[in-house]
């Protein structure tokens, strides 16, 4: 390999890109800091350009998102943090699974759906039912995409954004149709708003004080970022699921069993944005309505790329992203911008995230030509 | 089938088909040349709103349409900064530039919620010529669902019959090659995304403009993704792509049809994404039959001097 390629010609100098041989652990941590950082500054021109004081806008997002707002960025940061753990496993085997917010969906219908069958059970029995159901509906809304990938070598890319689109129309035909809400409150009976009903009060989870920030989800995050941990290193299906990732060639050559493997990791993948949203309905919402995904699972693409499969990493991309998304919230409550700019916040952080990519890999030198 | 219904799917399969068949072809050249850009969505996003505003700001819906395409080839060259300078993953980037062409789209798009366009863009033909079969419904569309159908032959001609289709083949099916035979494969990736970013914003303008000249937001609702699609299913083919657009808007359109029979419009509006599905699982199989692939190169950086 040459020691780097001339790549533009337009500067006075010369920029070759040298291939970084090895990357120091505390190089790749402050490539993230120095993406966050890149992020923050570019938002600061977008704030200008929408002729709104970047420091106060910075100051209002933050401080409620990381003081008074503390309890719901956590609970927000908790469901995120849940599907990316799955996503990141799954994008260190280069398997692009874009569909979490399908499986975030029909985990929480599948769960909603329980607790519509069993509304007399007790919560010991009817939590982890639900939550069982939750996580077992998104691992099998995740098989199609493995099984279609590895046999027919169909673009998961496109099978799993298809099954999210399916799987919001299936919400939007249960909300407006057989699940609609029935309430009698006072004599009145409510029917035709755009919700259903609420799901069995004793499988509504218990929070801290009268925050959305459940308990069992903190439980089940700190679960899942140490299983992760122990899965990818200290297990031998961790090290086949990077083998994957790194060399799909030597992983063939070496015989692993592709469907096997691939079906595991969308097992995993899946089943835990499908908990995730099962959490999501039994600490939060507490009801499905159209807008119950907005997103989750897009978001959470960003965790996973910002955090990799580093457990406390992810979990610090998936606090600060909440952070972005509540104090996001607050601060167009307060200024009447629209909610598109949190997108926008999102969208420049993922390319941030990639140019800090590009800066760990190689070394940008200048030269004169 | 009576007539009528005949020609309300002829008329439909060419409308609905057209921004797909739009933004398909951009990306078919894109993909050839190698650049994988899934952020079709997010440029289509990009061009919708840039489109609307300019149209709606002027009165003249061409100039909309113009510097909507500009608007996607802008944002586009992000993904081809990142994707070709940077080296980059592909996927991601294609994956930010949709999450941050939807996000502008909504900021700008804000005080356009629920505006009509006082001007837009219908056929030359007199809509009254639209009762003769099967002919009547093509000559009564828009000036720009022909400039699709045009393009789709002339892109097929330069990429398969043109010098310029042999080097824009070769960079994305071998770029060393290409760059020992005095090629600058950099820059003939850079036009290609960018041609991608065009042709998407033009899709997108399209939507918002002619499609349905109002603005509501969301208004690419997925058809980013149907676009990509779209590419593999045509096997990087813009003929194919033409035909295929035009299919996919027939299905879309059939659902108006089911509505009212008992099905639910949810359940109806679920079809274009279970063909979607479809469709990639087809073009796979055909892939592996006649061993036709997408191209060699595709989404893998070019660095100089190293194969």
């Amino acid at each position: 390999m040459p020691d780097g390629t001339r790549f533009a010609r337009i500067l006075p100098y010369r920029v070759r890109l040298e291939p970084r041989v090895e990357v120091p652990r505390t190089f790749e941590i402050q490539v993230r800091i120095l993406a966050i950082l890149l992020s923050l500054a570019i938002m600061t021109i977008v704030f200008l350009s929408l002729h709104i004081n970047p420091i106060s806008a910075f100051k209002a997002m933050f401080l409620y998102a990381f003081g008074k707002g503390i309890l719901s960025t956590l609970s927000r940061a908790m469901t995120l943090v849940l599907i990316a753990i799955g996503l990141s496993m799954a994008f260190r085997s280069l398997f692009w699974n874009i569909g979490a917010e399908g499986q975030y969906l029909v985990g929480a219908i599948t769960a909603f759906g329980i607790g519509r069958l069993f509304p007399n059970l007790s919560g010991y029995a009817l939590i982890p039912l639900m939550l069982l159901g939750g996580f077992a509906a998104g691992a099998l809304y995740g098989q199609l995409p493995a099984i279609l990938k590895v046999k027919l070598k169909v673009n998961e890319v496109i099978t799993t954004l298809m099954l999210n689109y399916i799987a919001i129309r299936l919400l939007y035909y249960l909300v407006y149709g057989p699940w609609n809400v029935k309430e009698v409150v006072g004599g009145v009976e409510y029917t035709g708003y755009a919700v259903t009903n609420n799901i069995p009060y004793q499988a509504q989870l218990s929070t801290v004080g009268n925050s959305t920030l459940s308990y069992a989800m903190m439980g089940l995050v700190a679960v899942f970022l140490i299983a992760e941990y122990l899965i990818m290193e200290r297990t031998p299906l961790g090290y086949d699921f990077k083998v994957i990732g790194d060399n799909p060639e030597a992983a063939r050559y070496a015989g692993m069993r592709f469907l096997r493997l691939t079906m595991i990791l969308m097992l995993l993948s899946g089943g835990l944005a499908g908990l995730a949203g099962a959490g999501e309905l039994m600490a939060n919402q507490h009801r499905l309505r159209p807008g119950f995904a907005s997103g989750f699972g897009f978001t959470a693409i960003i965790i996973a790329w910002l955090g990799g499969t580093n457990p406390i990493g992810i979990l610090l991309a998936g606090i600060f992203i909440a952070g972005i998304i509540i104090g996001g919230y607050n601060f167009q409550i307060s200024t009447g911008l629209p909610v598109g700019f949190v997108g926008i916040f999102q969208g420049v952080l993922l390319f941030s995230v990639l140019f800090g990519e590009f800066l760990r890999r190689y070394k940008v030198k200048f030269e004169r030509w | 089938m009576n007539v009528q219904i005949l020609n309300f799917i002829i008329y439909q399969a060419m409308k609905s088909g057209t921004p797909l068949l739009l933004a398909t072809l951009g990306e078919i050249y894109a993909e050839r040349a190698g650049i994988l850009n899934l952020g079709i969505e997010g440029m289509m996003a990009f061009g919708a709103v840039v489109g609307f505003g300019v149209a709606y700001t002027t009165g003249n819906p061409w100039l909309g349409l113009l510097l909507g395409a500009l608007a996607g080839a802008l944002i586009s060259l992000i993904h081809a900064f990142f994707s070709i300078s940077l080296r980059v993953n592909q996927v991601v980037s294609g994956l930010a530039l949709v999450i941050l062409g939807l996000g502008i789209h909504s900021v700008m798009g804000k005080p356009y919620v629920g505006q009509k366009l006082s001007n837009t863009i219908t056929g030359i033909i007199s809509p009254s010529l639209a009762q003769i079969p099967v002919v009547g419904s093509i000559i009564v569309q828009d000036p720009i669902a022909f400039l699709g159908l045009a393009l789709s032959v002339v892109l097929w001609y330069v990429l398969f019959k043109t010098k310029y289709g042999i080097i824009l083949r070769s960079v994305g099916e071998n770029p060393a090659a290409a760059d020992a035979l005095g090629i600058n494969v950099y820059k003939v990736r850079y036009l290609a995304t960018i041609f991608g970013g065009l042709m998407a914003g033009l899709a997108g303008a399209y939507l918002s403009i002619i499609f349905r000249p109002s603005w509501t937001e969301g208004i690419t609702a997925g058809m980013g993704w149907i676009a990509i699609a779209l590419t593999i299913f045509s096997l990087w083919n813009p003929i194919h792509a033409l035909w295929a657009s035009y299919f996919f808007g027939a299905i879309s359109a059939s659902q108006y049809l089911l509505q009212g029979k008992g099905i639910p419009v949810d359940i109806l509006g679920m079809m274009p994404y279970i063909f979607t599905l479809v469709i990639v699982v087809i073009a796979s199989l055909a892939q592996l039959k006649k061993r036709i692939g997408a191209p060699e190169a595709l989404a893998v950086p070019y660095v100089r001097g190293q194969s």
